[in-house]
């Protein structure tokens, strides 16, 4: 009986068996398909090992020549997008990550564009020409625009000027803040005041500020907000509007599917797994002619912006030349660059590059190009303006002596950093002063460290501060600083133990390494100091914290910023001016409490330019005020390094912060 | 029975408050506040600032916004998502709960049921080679780091052999053009699966019931299970959704059998040093000079008994694999709840992040009733003292 049951048991068994294996090869046809059409990826892989660099500038891939239409442009993320509305991703809350970004970013256009690699302001959806100038008139400062007739969304309803009035009145009826308060500066407190955007016809556009718009308002911020279509986006508006919390609403609403003015259309999302964007065919820039040149200067169709004296570093055609773009999500990075190495994805989009622990993988991949581009950033230590010592500015200078960034860069962080001598990084053509640099860079590049030590005290003496031990001193004998004890400051008051307060090494190892030879090079001064690495959270809280008195409870601190628009920075007069000074604004960036009338005005200069070259000559001068009087001592920043696939055809790939920094630049992207 | 039941209950409600008050507490304790991540752009206006913090109810004194979301936890409230606005907490946790469900409730009952028949099995030979390889390889697989283990898992069976995919839990490609979103299938894939164990369990209760003789009852059961297993495959056969269920099941392969293996090396020791003392016992003695067969002592009179720490080992591993899927979902991209909490901690998104924690609290708590219920059952003295 239990034999017999046994064999009925192995009888079904097998027939589960078959069943199963029945089961498994219809699913295994897609499966097949599936791998096949991965494998078409790496089949033919171009370039050998030797086509993978990581010279700074020098362009890897395939670049120029005619793009090839058609294929899949396969991008990985290291974590998942927060939104695929773009109202919500410009919003107040946490859902502009720049995930968010890279999926979102292809599908808006705005009246102007920031060229890249130039960074030069270019017409996008307004006719030919550089952005018109503000005119004052009777209600206040107005700019008229005109739009490029027969531009379309991506369903091919009409793009005009109604759209642009509709995107600013949602968000001023709305008060959407975040981004789109800073971007339509709609609000009163505001200065200037975007007071209204009017429609005198399809084609024109005009805006209306309550004051004189400088270059950081107009075009900057209003010029190249992203312009939001009526009529997809009207009804969800108005629906939204009829509701306890209208700006929920509308942020709530879903945006794949949505009518794109981009190079993409976000068409596809599965949480968690991927996300998917068709190309445009209705893309109004498609075909567009661009020349870039070395200069900083570009050519579009015919038109130049900028200087375009240089030579010709590219030369391309405006896509989309891919059928689509899918994003696939992996959460370990380790997994990232295998699914690059092994041809599963084509490039791999994140902020920070590929780091150093990976980067041998993909050095030693065929068929991965590997590149390095500067940064839009810089790490920095700063100093508390309010306590003594650093509240002199000769000892901060005397400090400044003291840290040999080349040292720290070269030899300390083995080369993976590059020193910085203003706060505009080098990377930034186009608002970097390489003549002030220099200058700058010479006060202190090539003294030895018995130089530097003896200019540094020489400051301090003069200064009027003494030391109530040894003076520092350098021993020729056995090439050694003989630290210096009993720092006294001028007002005859002993300098304190100096906490160096800076990220931990779990979160950035080189500012970590960077206190402890700052802790060395104070103490060499004579002033006692202690570096401390400490949670990142509990850092920034701590220097953005201040007293009833306003006074920070912080020696000095090292903390990096990335520094937001490269295309036209603003951001001095967030970090150093006054009114941001923390005891003037407690929501500002003035930690340091630094408060200089020179700089103030120079930074207000810079926002209210009404030319770039106005712009540029305050910008020089605010950085060679903050190179003297040092609220902040740039250090360093490090380049960020990216692999693709060598199948891939990128018009350049040498622009600042690298591909990412363009969204992968889907829209001329070919394979 | 019950009145156990209603106390343990009422323990649990309390741990969970007091739980809820101490993670409140906590994150008021942190520097910075919690506004400052919306409120730190200049541009925004202080009245709006004002009215953010209102409505985030920063305003009120610490004592109050810990009542206060003690209260909203009790009405089922966490708040909404501030990463994924306005989504609610409740929501992006509960679409995420079914693929940890899946991953790990699989994993977990695999490595149980694995680990407790060759924990057995070693246990009762002593001394063999049988023992020395199982032993060997569970210590290895019990102190292995895990993360390590993992991606040696992914590189060698997908990239080296190929087998299997580089993570995720679907084929980008083949799910472009799918006519259902993975959610539901999802869905689909854990209710049949719950249906067909209650469908099992339905059986072997009648079985019981009805059937005396220990043999007939294993062949019905056998029957019963592959019955049911038969019209699992022909429902998931003729659903429109079984490719797509396929390529989830392709996917998972690797994660399922890197913590089954995990988990299942703690499941044998357990068994084994379970069962070792307990055939040391006399009853065990007895039944041997009974003449019973050793398969039978091993099968009915020492395994069932060795059997409760491992039960309590299981349930209370259900609860933790909820929350404690953060390595092997950030390894394998496995969209869940872990993942769901990592991404709330790294965005700073607050109410996600004690949504998650919360979640996990309870789950874990009910867990522990759950084992403490099983307890007083397969052993009655427990709940005497109880």
């Amino acid at each position: 009986m239990i034999e017999s049951s046994k064999r009925h048991l192995l009888k079904f068994v097998a027939l589960l068996a078959v069943l199963a294996m029945i089961a498994a090869a219809c699913g295994g046809d897609t499966t097949d398909t599936t791998e096949a059409e991965g494998g078409d990826t790496t089949t033919t892989t171009e370039g050998e090992s030797g086509d993978t660099t990581t010279t700074e500038g020098e362009d890897g891939g395939d670049e120029g020549g005619e793009p090839s239409a058609g294929g899949t442009y396969a991008m990985g993320m290291t974590s998942d997008i927060t939104t695929t509305n773009y109202w919500t991703y410009l919003g107040d809350g946490a859902s502009g990550t720049v995930y968010a970004q890279y999926v979102n970013a292809p599908t808006v256009r705005g009246l102007y564009g920031i060229d890249l690699p130039s960074l030069a302001v270019v017409p996008d959806l307004a006719v030919a020409g550089p952005p018109p100038e503000p005119v004052e008139g009777d209600g206040g400062w107005t700019v008229t625009v005109e739009l490029t007739p027969d531009q379309t969304w991506s369903d091919g309803s009409p793009l005009d000027a109604n759209d642009v009035v509709f995107t600013y009145e949602t968000s001023r009826d709305l008060g959407l803040s975040g981004t789109w308060l800073t971007m339509y500066p709609y609000a009163d407190t505001q200065s200037p005041q975007l007071l209204s955007v009017e429609a005198t016809n399809d084609l024109t556009v005009v805006y209306t500020f309550s004051e004189r718009p400088g270059l950081g308002t107009w075009p900057h911020n209003v010029g190249v907000n992203a312009i939001m279509s009526d009529e997809y986006w009207g009804p969800i508006v108005e629906e939204a509007k009829g509701t306890d919390d209208p700006v929920a609403t509308l942020y709530g609403a879903d945006g794949v599917g949505a009518v794109s003015a981009g190079s993409l259309i976000l068409n596809n999302y599965e949480q968690g797994a991927f996300v998917e964007s068709v190309a445009n065919e209705n893309y109004g820039l498609s075909g567009q002619a661009t020349t870039v040149f070395d200069s900083g200067g570009v050519n579009i169709d015919g038109t130049d912006y900028g200087d375009v004296s240089g030579e010709v570093i590219a030369e391309y055609t405006t896509g989309p030349f891919v059928d689509n773009v899918t994003y696939s999500i992996y959460s370990d990075q380790n997994l990232a660059v295998t699914a690059l190495i092994e041809g599963e994805i084509d490039y791999w989009i994140n902020p920070l590059g590929i780091g150093t622990g990976l980067r041998e993988q993909v050095l030693n991949a065929e068929g991965i190009t590997t590149i390095a581009n500067p940064t839009n950033g810089m790490r920095y230590a700063a100093f508390n303006l309010n306590k003594s010592p650093f509240s002199y500015v000769e000892f901060r200078q005397a400090l400044a002596l003291m840290v040999d960034k080349e040292f720290l860069t070269q030899n300390v962080l083995q080369g993976v950093a590059f020193p910085m001598y203003l706060m505009v990084p080098e990377g930034n053509a186009k608002w970097f002063n390489e003549e002030l640099a220099e200058e700058i860079k010479s006060q202190y590049v090539g003294k030895s460290t018995q130089d530097r030590l003896t200019e540094a005290v020489q400051l301090l003496k003069d200064a009027g501060f003494t030391w109530s031990g040894e003076e520092p001193s350098f021993d020729e004998e056995l090439n050694v600083v003989r630290n210096g004890s009993g720092l006294t400051d001028p007002e005859g008051v002993a300098v304190e133990d100096i906490e160096v307060l800076a990220p931990a090494a779990s979160y950035d190892p080189l500012r970590s390494t960077a206190s402890l030879w700052i802790e060395t090079w104070l103490e060499m001064l004579g002033a006692p100091a202690t570096a401390n690495p400490t949670d990142f959270n509990t850092l920034v809280a701590k220097a953005y914290t201040i007293d009833e008195n306003g006074v920070g409870d912080f020696d000095m601190y090292l903390l990096g910023w990335s520094l937001g628009n490269a295309a036209f920075p603003t951001f001095h007069e967030s970090f150093w001016h006054s009114r941001n000074s923390l005891n003037n604004n407690p929501d500002g960036n003035n930690a340091p409490q630094y408060q200089s009338e020179e700089f103030d005005a120079a930074a207000d200069a810079i926002i209210n330019a009404a030319t770039e070259e106005e712009a540029f000559e305050a910008m020089s001068e605010a950085e060679r005020l903050l190179a003297t009087d040092l609220p902040y001592i740039v250090l360093f920043d490090t380049p960020i390094t990216e692999s693709f696939n060598s199948e891939l055809n990128f018009p350049f790939t040498s622009t600042l912060s690298g591909l990412q920094f363009g969204s992968g630049f889907p829209g001329v992207v070919s394979k | 029975m019950w009145m156990f039941i209603l106390k343990r209950l009422g323990q649990m409600v309390l741990v969970f408050y007091i739980f809820l008050a101490l993670l409140y507490s906590l994150l008021l304790a942190q520097p910075g506040g919690l506004e400052n991540q919306f409120v730190g752009n200049p541009d925004i206006p202080p009245e709006a600032k004002q009215e953010l913090i209102e409505r985030l109810g920063l305003d009120q004194p610490p004592h109050l916004q810990v009542l206060s979301y003690m209260w909203n936890v009790t009405t089922g409230d966490l708040g909404v998502s501030w990463s994924q606005y306005p989504e609610p907490v409740a929501s992006v946790l509960w679409d995420a709960l079914p693929r940890t469900l899946y991953l790990f409730l699989l994993a977990t009952i695999l490595a149980y049921v694995v680990g407790f028949v060759s924990g057995k099995l070693v246990a009762w030979r002593r001394d063999t080679m049988t023992e020395k390889v199982v032993l060997t390889s569970s210590i290895f697989l019990w102190t292995v780091f895990y993360p390590w283990f993992a991606l040696l898992m992914l590189w060698f069976f997908g990239v080296q052999l190929g087998w299997f995919p580089l993570g995720k839990f679907i084929t980008v490609e083949k799910w472009l053009s799918a006519p259902y979103d993975a959610d539901s299938v999802f869905l689909l894939m854990m209710g049949s699966a719950v249906a067909a164990a209650v469908a099992y369990l339905g059986a072997w209760y009648l079985i019981r019931r009805n059937t005396q003789d220990w043999d007939t009852r294993r062949t019905r059961s056998r029957w019963a299970a592959a019955g049911i297993a038969v019209v699992f495959a022909a429902f998931w056969a003729v659903n429109p959704r079984g490719e797509w269920a396929l390529d989830i099941v392709w996917h998972s392969v690797i994660p399922v059998v890197t913590l089954t293996l995990v988990a299942y090396a703690s499941t044998t020791l357990l068994t084994r040093t379970s069962m070792i003392e307990t055939v040391k016992e006399d009853y065990i003695l007895t039944a041997r000079a009974k003449g019973v067969p050793d398969k039978t002592i091993r099968d009915r009179h020492a395994s069932r008994n060795a059997l409760l720490p491992v039960v309590t080992s299981l349930v209370l591993a259900l609860a933790t694999v909820i929350g404690g899927g953060v390595i092997t979902e950030s390894i394998f991209s496995w969209p869940g709840i872990g993942l769901e909490l990592l991404r709330a901690i790294t965005l700073e998104d607050v109410p996600l992040a004690m949504g998650a924690l919360s979640f996990i609290a309870v789950l874990s708590l009910l867990a522990h009733l759950v084992a403490d219920i099983l307890y007083a059952v397969l052993d009655p003295r427990i709940r005497v003292q109880g």
